[in-house]
């Protein structure tokens, strides 16, 4: 195991930005149509449940990482199964997120430019940060969080000030009753961005001792809740129910509409470059969670080949995983969160829990 | 090893800052500034295209010669034909930069809707044109005339409609999202303002028609076009338009002239207004109640009230009450009778505050608008009286 050691408020820095990651941008919620707001209210609520689940099951083993935990609570070779599917589910996950970034850019200012170019570069850079380890990676982390929090605030403030709120967007409320909000909660605005935290419980054992790992984590959940909510509520004032459920990119259209005094306009460019500090962020995590689990599992030490070849890999399968952007869509909200999310996020850590649980429980009573 | 590091960082330098591969020179391109879609004769549409001059716009370097470049081509999809325009245009063109859209009047009457999906969805071309109508006439030909000021006519009407927009309310301001929600959202139809031109279109296109103090042709705004979908239903005046963006609450000031006898009126500026509508559905019949709140002060008058009592305020207040409450009642009652669309939206406001009795006549909206009671109810002040209090006209001798 590395010794790295990372603090409190990189935790929570690191958490947050990686919640943020696509969700910020993608129309959380949409099929609720202006009653969005209620679903990224109430998908928290359920994100903290599974993250008190990860949580847990990190408390029974404080010194290890889920894909070596696996295989104290399974056994041995069910174990490593589990945990090689896990690496594999992370390096799927980071080439989704990754496919995303790409699509955003591809699709407005990178036209011209091939696909493979811009995941090449990102992925150069993100073998760069995983080589120099987590550390760098949270505190990198803290400030990409300072300025993009800045820059998330001045969006707002400038949404307001070009009078593009229109709160009578939001009417009627519950319309259509409390049905497709429950549709809309589980399992796709349970699973991105909440469930997803089950990746932190391979870096868990990386924070420091000292750290109240459930405290930093409620308290990243309750913000990144609020503020997708208060993102959710601008984007249907500014564009209506329907374009906000039309448009690829919500973010990016709503952010076209400001201008101030002629002077303060177009400021798409800066949405893009948010969505590459948190893409990149998102995108780290999962690659260095799936190193450090490859090297756990193959017994490897840590060295800069694996690092290499994951990075590869998610490069190679970011563009191989789906054939056009809108397949690439329907795979990350039909399929991917009823399979796999529920699989990984859900199941398994709660199987593992309750096995883990009987264990605990054996043992006592045999001694 | 070393050498090899520095060697590679200097190939990565001479790749990475050389800069973007597809970066395109201020010559290589044209700046296109309006674009104008009429009916094709052979295909479905014919694209017209008005391309900048930029050397032309500029005081220093202008010589005279034609602001820019108006070039057609016909086809059958928008998509295409913006590309296609190059068989006659020598540069790359740009549409990021787009003021107006035209669409004719002919082409707006057989439905609009299958062009529309191209511009909201392209990556260039953003939100924040103004749609127009050409009435009576093509787009192109209002694309071509010439103009003093801005020189081309795309240009020049972004401008005069803001100003118009600012000063007295002629241009609904409507954006792309806007007819696009009008289509998909229940309750709202579309409307867009509409120009045309006033003198000769076969003198418009010329370099003369800007050197003139009174120009042969000359585009102007001329009423507000209304749609039922996307077909194009009629037109209404121009008093209408402003009364239009009254009830839409997006007047920021108007002048209003109000008549206090038999040919004697008074001017009346009013800012600050604020318009709130609440509508209902009771036993199956729609009940809109519209509350315009506004402040105002004399800009005018050629009545003989005393404007240096406070009772006179009020009087005048109120005569200019009713008949801002007749105007717009009169201006509703219009659209409900001849059109029947309802372009005020006020399906919408009664999806929002009663949705559970809309949601049943959500279909048949618009013949539900077209016998809506509809209540005005106006409340404006007059603050003050410009710069004299007695009007001088009393004591004329």
């Amino acid at each position: 195991m590395p010794k790295e050691k990372i603090d409190g408020i990189q935790l929570f820095c690191l958490m947050v930005l990686f919640m943020f990651g696509t969700a910020i941008f993608l129309d959380l919620g949409s099929g609720a149509k202006q009653d969005a707001w209620i679903v990224t209210i109430l998908s928290p609520i359920t994100g903290l449940l599974l993250f008190a689940v990860y949580y847990r099951l990190y408390k029974q083993y404080p010194s290890l990482p889920l894909t070596e935990y696996v295989k104290k609570i399974l056994g041995k070779y069910l174990g490593s199964i589990i945990s090689y599917l896990y690496i594999i589910y992370f390096i799927y996950i980071a080439s989704r997120v990754l496919r995303d970034i790409e699509e955003l850019l591809i699709s407005s200012p990178y036209a011209k430019t091939s696909i493979i170019t811009l995941g090449i570069c990102m992925v150069f850079a993100l073998i760069y940060a995983v080589n120099l380890g987590l550390e760098v990676f949270a505190r990198a982390g803290v400030i990409c969080f300072a300025i993009i929090s800045v820059t998330l605030f001045l969006i707002i403030i400038f949404y307001v000030i070009s009078d593009l709120i229109h709160a009578e967007n939001l009417r009627p409320v519950l319309a259509n009753g409390w049905k497709p909000i429950i549709k809309e909660i589980f399992p796709v605005n349970m699973t991105v961005p909440y469930g997803e935290l089950v990746l932190f419980s391979m870096i868990f054992p990386l924070i420091k001792r000292e750290t109240k790992i459930m405290k930093t984590g409620s308290m990243a959940i309750g913000f990144v809740g609020l503020y997708l909510t208060i993102n959710t509520i601008v984007l249907i004032c500014i564009l209506g129910a329907d374009l906000l459920d039309r448009s690829a990119f919500p973010a990016l259209a709503a952010v076209g509409y400001i201008q101030i005094a002629g002077f303060i306009q177009r400021l798409d460019p800066l949405i893009i470059l948010l969505i590459v500090f948190l893409g990149f962020i998102k995108v780290g995590v999962f690659f260095y969670s799936a190193v450090i689990g490859m090297n756990n599992l193959f017994k490897l030490k840590p060295n800069a080949f694996t690092s290499y070849s994951v990075g590869g890999i998610i490069c190679l399968s970011s563009i191989i995983i789906a054939p056009s952007y809108q397949s690439h869509l329907d795979e990350g909200l039909k399929i991917v969160p009823y399979t796999l999310h529920i699989a990984f996020q859900l199941v398994i850590p709660i199987l593992l829990f309750i096995v883990a649980v009987i264990r605990l429980k054996w043992k006592e009573h045999k001694i | 090893m070393r050498k090899h590091g520095v060697m590679f960082a200097a190939f990565l330098t001479a790749i990475l800052l050389s800069g973007c591969w597809d970066q395109r020179e201020l010559g290589e391109i044209t700046v296109v500034t309006g674009m104008a879609v009429d009916k094709g004769e052979d295909d479905k549409y014919t694209l017209t295209v008005e391309g900048i001059n930029a050397t032309e716009l500029n005081n220093r370097t202008a010589s005279g010669n034609a602001p820019s470049i108006v070039y057609s081509a016909e086809g059958n999809s928008l998509a295409e034909l913006t590309y296609r325009v190059n068989e006659g245009i020598s540069r790359h063109l740009i549409y990021s930069h787009m003021r107006t859209l035209i669409i004719g009047e002919e082409l707006a009457k057989e439905g609009i809707i299958d062009f529309i999906d191209f511009l909201e969805r392209n990556r260039e071309i953003r939100d924040d044109f103004n749609i127009l109508i050409a009435r009576g006439g093509k787009g192109s030909d209002v694309l071509k005339v010439t103009y003093q000021f801005q020189k081309s006519t795309s240009l020049k009407l972004h401008t005069q409609l803001d100003t118009m927009m600012k000063d007295w309310g002629g241009d609904p301001g409507v954006r792309m999202n806007d007819v696009i929600t009008a289509w998909t959202a229940p309750g709202r139809q579309p409307v867009m303002a509409a120009v045309s031109i006033k003198g000769d279109p076969e003198a418009g296109p010329s370099a003369e028609n800007m050197m003139k103090v009174t120009p042969d042709a000359l585009v102007i705004l001329d009423s507000l076009a209304i749609f039922k979908g996307d077909k194009l239903e009629g037109f209404l005046t121009l008093e209408d338009s402003r009364n239009y963006l009254w009830i839409q609450n997006k007047i920021n000031k108007t002048s209003i002239t109000v008549k206090c006898s038999e040919s004697q009126y008074m001017g009346l500026r009013v800012y600050d207004t604020r318009t709130k509508i609440k509508g209902k559905l009771e036993n199956g019949k729609a009940k809109i109640n519209i509350k315009i709140r506004a402040e105002a002060y004399i800009d005018g008058t050629h009545c003989n009230d005393q404007f240096d009592k406070a009772k006179t305020y009020k009087e005048s207040g109120e005569t200019a009450q009713k008949q801002i409450n007749e105007m717009v009642t009169k201006t509703i009652e219009k659209v409900q009778e001849e059109y029947g669309t309802d372009i005020f939206g006020f399906g919408e406001v009664v999806m929002r505050q009663d949705y559970q009795n809309f949601k049943k006549v959500k279909k048949s909206w618009d013949e539900k608008f077209a016998e809506a009671d509809i209540n005005v109810d106006t409340t404006l002040i007059i603050r003050r009286t410009g710069i004299r209090t007695k009007s001088f006209l009393n004591e004329v001798k």
